[in-house]
């Protein structure tokens, strides 16, 4: 199942024994000539979901308004004293975060406005504008397999590359990392290369057959 | 043959000679074009924005909240502002829509004076929905803001706020 990444290209991922459940997020960094800006996005309504679900909604002050037929929200959480912003659309969302309180929609709605944001089912895609001299970069994709392991999606030039050639599986070249924490338990992760994606997986238990397969057969590809 | 190739030289060249003139003719244009361009005076930023029909009669602001359908936060704001004491704020009150749709969000309240007029929401063109604008007696615009929160609208109706940073 392709789906659109942040940064127009597109993501595919197959040979998993067991489906993703949800959708994808992704985390890409707009660089401009007024700094950098982290932009998250996601389906539509995850933030909300993420943040009852962690019972800190209750204490923002949540503040909405319409702009260009999507939806700008902002979750101003006193606590950090820093303020989520959300452009909602129909399918997904594009939010990040702004220090301070009281921040301005037109804040946000200057940083938004440097790209053509087109929000499909397979995905949002913020297109920067002709003239904004915004660029995007350092995109990474997560999922997770229930109750298996994360998956972490890279492009291949912005990690770097294990030491020694890695075992040959069907996803690429494969490494396996092993550590020991302070409590004896071990936490193992996976790390997947081959010509466009460095992939990693972080299992949830570590001698979990379903693990070995998953890092045996995953195989992620972006053009 | 050698006078075939001769003349297909010299043709040759003609033809470069004409297309560097073509090109010369072209590039003065996009010049002429540029230096037009430039010499238009840009609207907006020095430009005071003023809306004769917001010019009050008395000496008091109009607050003007600006709509659009299919918002649900503008409903909110609308009623909000319908829920507020006549007289509390310091000014008249007003919402400006381009349909009759968002006309019943404020049914009932008469301190609202509701405006329905697609084109003057175009040239008044706030950025987001729901916006409020304050204009002076005079008709002036003096700030505009976009207003998230019934919090906010009480605030903005209350309180003088610097010149916001979408207001040109």
């Amino acid at each position: 199942m392709p789906a659109r990444t942040p940064d127009g290209r597109t993501l595919t991922v197959e040979g998993s024994p067991q489906p993703f459940t949800m959708g994808w997020s992704y985390m890409v960094w707009a660089r401009g000539d007024g700094g950098s800006l982290r932009f998250h996005t996601a389906a539509a309504g995850a933030r909300e979901l993420i943040s009852r679900h962690l019972g800190e909604y209750g204490r923002f002050t949540v503040r909405e308004v319409s702009w260009n037929g999507a939806r700008l929200v902002s979750h101003e959480d006193p606590e950090n004293g820093g303020t989520t912003m959300l452009w909602i659309g129909p399918h997904h969302e594009v939010y990040t975060f702004i220090p301070g309180v009281n921040v301005p929609f037109e804040a946000f709605m200057g940083h938004l406005a440097g790209f053509d944001i087109q929000d499909a089912p397979d995905g949002v895609v913020l297109a920067p504008r002709l003239g904004a001299r915004v660029r995007l970069g350092n995109m990474l994709a997560v999922n997770t397999l229930d109750g298996v392991c994360s998956v972490q999606v890279n492009p291949v030039g912005d990690l770097p590359r294990p030491g020694g050639t890695g075992k040959r599986v069907r996803g690429g070249a494969l490494w396996k990392l092993d550590e020991r924490r302070a409590d004896g338990r071990v936490l193992r992760s996976a790390i997947v290369v081959n010509e466009t994606t460095t992939t990693t997986l972080i299992a949830r238990e570590a001698d979990d057959p379903r693990f070995a397969a998953v890092a045996d057969s995953i195989t992620c590809g972006l053009n | 043959m050698q006078n075939v190739i001769n003349s297909l030289a010299v043709f040759a060249f003609l033809g470069v000679v004409v297309a560097l003139f073509a090109i010369s003719a072209l590039l003065r244009t996009v010049r002429e074009l540029q230096q037009a361009a430039l010499a238009v005076p840009v609207p907006g930023a020095s430009a005071v924005r003023r809306v004769t029909r917001f010019a009050s009669g008395d000496e008091r602001p109009t607050f003007v909240l600006v709509v659009t359908d299919q918002c649900p936060s503008c409903e909110q704001r609308a009623a909000r502002l319908a829920a507020i004491a006549p007289g509390l704020p310091a000014g008249h009150l007003s919402m400006l829509s381009a349909g009759p749709d968002p006309l019943r969000w404020i049914e009932g309240a008469g301190h609202i004076q509701a405006v329905v007029d697609a084109e003057l929401l175009g040239s008044v063109a706030v950025g987001a929905t729901p916006s409020l604008v304050k204009y002076a007696p005079d008709g002036t615009e003096e700030w505009r803001r976009v207003v998230g929160s019934d919090q906010d609208l009480d605030r903005l109706l209350g309180a003088d706020v610097p010149e916001s940073s979408n207001a040109r």
